[in-house]
């Protein structure tokens, strides 16, 4: 395998995935039949849990950026597996915790932060804060906090709803496991195309330009979000 | 490579990262974003590309969609400061132990919106001499509605009406006479969406919008 053989099926390869992706732009939330199901649900239902919280990560373009974020410089499996249980068990605490309290969060605050979190990640792998504090911040802290905030965003999303009480921790396990679910699914797209952009120099050429644009990203749903907040409350 | 080294880009490759980041995002903010999602467009980008009637178009589908979205816990203002505890609808709930609570503490609030010119269902199951306490009223205007039931799988359309009238609230206590779903038929006449709130307490089980 050549690079010169490589690159056609790299730059075919590349508009199709984006294809694949640009739906869940408009995917993201819950669309208007699980709402129905959400609202008229009154027992336990581990499958349609299991799957809606699947769907909500590989649509949910927030969390998807921000673990292309992490990963975007993890050259070893178990860096990957090690930054990933983190960013999991940040999410799955505040997501249980979230929903069990009942605890009220603004979900349009909570997913400006998220926003926020990807700006962060893509600065921080620009070196951005090695140059301008001199140091590096803890990168495990920080995407561990971070999940906590991803959390609280996944726990916005199923209080919009009615959950019956009776079973709720049920529904809202079959939840968190299907969220994980759809994150190894996303993760794997995530690292086929990263792995197979790592063979090429273009990785390191434009991996500057990458991280501008995941920046940019962040600010794009900061802003939105921030926007909607100030506008809905 | 033993640890995630990222190289360290320079202050002016970094400033550069960070200002184009800020200036695209912008960009594709306000000429995009905000003209779409929300209507808010400064620079008339939007219009002229036809944005601002998607974020109208949502709005529109988002009232045509009558959203329940209970409310938890029932309503504090209609209840004299009892403390009140998450109750949970059950189908099977004892008559007697509801008799007891002198006090109308609903068990259930739901916030339905009817949009405007539309007509929906929002319903419950009952058994047989089960009953249904209720109370709802609009934010204002006036709706049509029908109080009916309609007995367990029946296929012929019948359906018993309890009350038919148009107002903007009514309460009271329903015994059903059959067992299967019973509730409320809302229409709404007027040019704006009307949002009721419906307090309900009984044994049932929730049907909501049909």
């Amino acid at each position: 395998m050549t690079p010169a053989t490589q690159r056609p099926v790299w730059l075919i390869g590349l508009p199709f995935f984006l294809c694949l992706l640009s739906p869940s732009v408009f995917a993201h939330g819950v669309d208007a039949n699980t709402e129905r199901f959400l609202l008229t649900n009154q027992g336990v239902a581990i499958g349609p849990f299991l799957y809606i919280g699947a769907k909500h990560m590989v649509t949910g373009y927030d969390h998807l950026l921000f673990l292309v974020g992490v990963i975007f410089f993890l050259f070893r499996t178990r860096d990957v597996l090690i930054y990933v249980s983190l960013f999991t068990l940040g999410h799955s605490l505040t997501l249980l915790f979230g929903v069990l309290n009942n605890m009220v969060v603004n979900p349009f605050l909570i997913d400006a932060i998220i926003g926020l979190s990807i700006v962060y990640k893509g600065f921080d792998n620009l070196g951005g804060f090695r140059r301008l504090l001199g140091f590096q911040p803890n990168i495990k802290i920080a995407v561990m906090i971070f999940g906590l905030f991803h959390g609280f965003g996944l726990a916005t999303k199923l209080q919009g709803f009615s959950l019956p009480q009776a079973a709720l921790w049920k529904n809202l396990l079959a939840f968190n496991v299907g969220v994980e679910l759809g994150q190894f699914i996303a993760l794997l797209y995530i690292l086929i195309v990263l792995d197979f952009w790592r063979r090429h120099k273009s990785f390191y050429s434009f991996s500057t330009a990458t991280n501008t644009l995941l920046m940019t990203g962040g600010l794009i749903l900061f802003g939105y979000q921030i926007t909607g907040y100030l506008i809905n409350g | 490579m033993n640890d995630i080294n990222p190289p360290v880009q320079s202050l002016k490759s970094l400033i550069i990262a960070t200002a184009s980041a800020t200036l695209l995002a912008t960009l594709i903010l306000i000429s995009a974003v905000l003209p779409a999602e929300y209507g808010i467009d400064p620079t008339g980008l939007g219009k002229m590309m036809g944005l601002t009637a998607l974020s109208a178009q949502t709005k529109a589908a988002s009232q045509s969609l009558a959203i329940t979205c209970p409310v938890l816990p029932p309503q504090p203002a209609e209840i004299s400061g009892q403390d009140q505890n998450h109750t949970v609808n059950k189908s099977t709930g004892s008559t007697e132990t509801a008799k007891k609570e002198q006090l109308p503490q609903w068990q259930d609030s739901v916030k339905i919106m009817v949009p405007a010119g539309e007509g929906l269902e929002y319903k419950f199951h009952l058994a047989k001499g089960a009953s249904l306490e209720y109370s709802w009223a609009t934010d204002g205007a006036k709706l049509y509605f029908d109080f009916h039931g309609e007995p367990q799988g029946d296929k012929t359309g019948y359906f018993k009406s309890f009350k038919e009238s148009t107002d903007n609230q009514a309460n009271g206590t329903l015994t059903a006479p059959f067992e299967g779903p019973h509730g409320w038929y809302w229409e709404n006449k007027t040019r704006s969406p009307v949002t009721i709130i419906l307090n309900t307490k009984g044994s049932y089980r929730i049907l909501g919008l049909l």
